[in-house]
């Protein structure tokens, strides 16, 4: 999934239904994978959409980038609109006043709306089991108010509300895992994705809208405004955090988990790191501890995808 | 503009716009696999069979995908002629490939019980429908694959069915399928294009060591952009803009 080069990009849908001329920043990764989201799910979907930087860009009264049905609900309900929606159309198509078909409901939120605010929504959808797609963006922190650090903040990183200084050095803690709390609750299928592998996320989503059940996608989306780094390098640091193994890709299905892609070795973090600013004060120690953790996490998710691939 | 009729109701469309186009973009349903935008349309799989015809006149069974719309044409996507027709596309679709999921997913959002009479000695998951031969020619213009043999034994694959040696590992054909049987496997070392036996040697970056494209890919693409031949000795993350 990972090497389809340049010619297989002009086979891709050409509709737009996300429209550009929409308001994100240059180099704004989430906008791409909104874009990404909808040319794989197709005209035939709803969406309801947590309040967030895909909300705030795409819906400014009294312009709309959005191409299909779609709802802006709060910050920690996308979740519960999304359940009543398929519920909803599942009653519809009984009493026969829906035509019947399959469509596709999404529900989409930050990292904020998804892993701090929304998440007991989140757990609710996904132990009912509704026939939806959670979409998580994640660009590791609230980046539309003014970069307040959230649970997806990785260690190290300095924020607005977790700024790094002489005596603390940056968010004390780590990133939560989103996809193993989802796969936790044993739901139809789970899987992470990077906006700089456009196939694979595309992949994944059709994969999604195949099986029955809750399913839930962790899309990393880079964020050049928060993250101090150049627009321009944004898919260079998705690329980055895939290859050096800070986000490893991988998918979990019928209890078994699968890595999207063998990496042929992991490059060191230094590389996904030096180019932003907000790890620009860190000590070589501390890189050293990162790439520590790192590794061990991904070593440990290579072990689960090769135990659970032997039974 | 003009207006046509689909299924009873009337819709605008561009003159010259094919059936299928209109019906995409007005939300019905037509079944199709060999067609895609980027190419142009053969009418191959059959899949995409509709009924149309002037107004008053005598209609007949055309595939969507190749029939351009006029003023006053009216076309049936599913009544029992159209339904028929299906069915028996689908039938014979299926004897072909017996393995093909997307088939079984047709019949069952057309709601149709499909017989199945036929069987093939020879049967795989290739329907013959060509979208990756005319993929191959006219969006990536290496032309590597083609059709081999004559009816029954048909088969795609390279020149006389060797390994094609103007395949340049893209996998657009593998993107393309929609029965989904061209794989394609990757190493570090290699990639290889499983229907076709193309194994082509990766290309690894000399900066960061990572294998970014095969080998044969940045010969060709240093002829058809003439950059310098340093171009492709750095993966995209390492060259400088």
């Amino acid at each position: 999934m990972e090497h389809f080069n340049v010619f297989a990009s002009k086979l891709v849908p050409g509709r737009e239904l996300f429209s550009p001329g929409h308001k994100a920043c240059q180099g704004c990764a989430p906008a791409l994978a909104m874009r990404y989201l909808l040319k794989a799910a197709g005209p035939n979907t709803i969406i309801a959409n947590a309040t967030g930087c895909m909300e705030i860009i795409s819906s400014a009264y009294p312009d709309i980038a959005w191409g299909v049905p779609w709802i802006h609900v709060a910050f920690e309900n996308a979740a519960a609109v999304a359940s009543g929606i398929e519920a909803g159309i599942k009653v519809l198509q009984r009493k026969g006043k829906l035509a019947p078909g399959k469509i596709n409901v999404i529900a989409i939120g930050g990292d904020g709306g998804t892993f701090d605010i929304g998440l007991q929504a989140l757990s609710g959808m996904l132990e009912r089991g509704h026939e939806v797609l959670y979409l998580c963006y994640d660009n590791e922190a609230y980046m539309n108010t003014g970069i307040q650090r959230s649970s997806a903040t990785p260690m190290f990183s300095s924020t607005t509300t977790s700024p790094a200084g002489k005596k603390i050095p940056g968010q004390a803690t780590g990133k939560k895992d989103l996809a193993g709390i989802a796969a936790a609750h044993n739901v139809g299928y789970v899987a992470t994705a990077c906006t700089s592998y456009p196939f694979d996320f595309m992949a994944k989503v059709k994969t999604a809208f195949e099986t029955p059940g809750s399913k839930l996608i962790h899309i990393f989306a880079p964020c050049p405004t928060g993250w101090r780094s150049a627009p321009n390098e944004i898919i260079k640091l998705g690329r980055l955090a895939v290859q050096t193994g800070i986000f490893p890709l991988y998918e979990y299905k019928g209890g078994q988990y699968h890595m999207s892609m063998e990496l042929p070795f992991l490059k060191p973090i230094k590389s996904y790191m030096k180019s932003q600013g907000r790890y620009r004060h860190l000590s070589e120690e501390q890189i050293a501890m990162v790439q520590e953790n790192v590794t061990a996490r991904y070593e440990w998710l290579q072990k689960l995808a090769a135990a659970s691939q032997e039974g | 503009m003009v207006e046509i009729k689909i299924n009873g109701k009337t819709v605008q469309a561009n003159e010259g716009e094919t059936i299928l186009e209109v019906a995409t973009r007005e939300g019905i349903y037509i079944p199709s696999l060999c067609h895609h935008e980027a190419v142009a349309a053969t009418g191959a799989c059959r899949m995409c069979v509709v009924e149309a015809g002037k107004a008053g006149r005598k209609k007949k069974i055309v595939t969507a995908c190749t029939f351009p719309v006029s003023a006053g044409v009216e076309v049936e996507t599913s009544n029992d002629r159209v339904k028929m027709n299906q069915k028996l596309v689908l039938e014979l679709l299926m004897s072909r490939a017996p393995q093909a999921k997307i088939l079984d997913e047709i019949a069952c959002r057309l709601d149709l019980e499909v017989p199945r009479r036929f069987e093939m000695a020879n049967a795989d998951e290739c329907i013959l429908c060509g979208l990756c031969v005319r993929v191959c020619d006219e969006v990536v213009g290496a032309n590597a694959i083609t059709f081999n043999s004559r009816g029954a034994d048909t088969k795609v694959g390279g020149p006389l069915m060797e390994s094609p040696e103007d395949c340049i590992g893209c996998a657009a054909c593998v993107y393309v399928c929609p029965t989904d049987c061209i794989k394609m496997t990757e190493t570090a070392e290699a990639r290889t294009i499983v229907k076709w036996d193309r194994v082509l040697p990766m290309k690894k970056c000399a900066e960061c060591g990572w294998p970014f494209m095969p080998n044969f890919q940045a010969l060709q693409f240093r002829k058809m952009t003439e950059v310098p031949k340093e171009f492709f000795s750095l993966c995209p993350d390492c060259r400088k803009h």
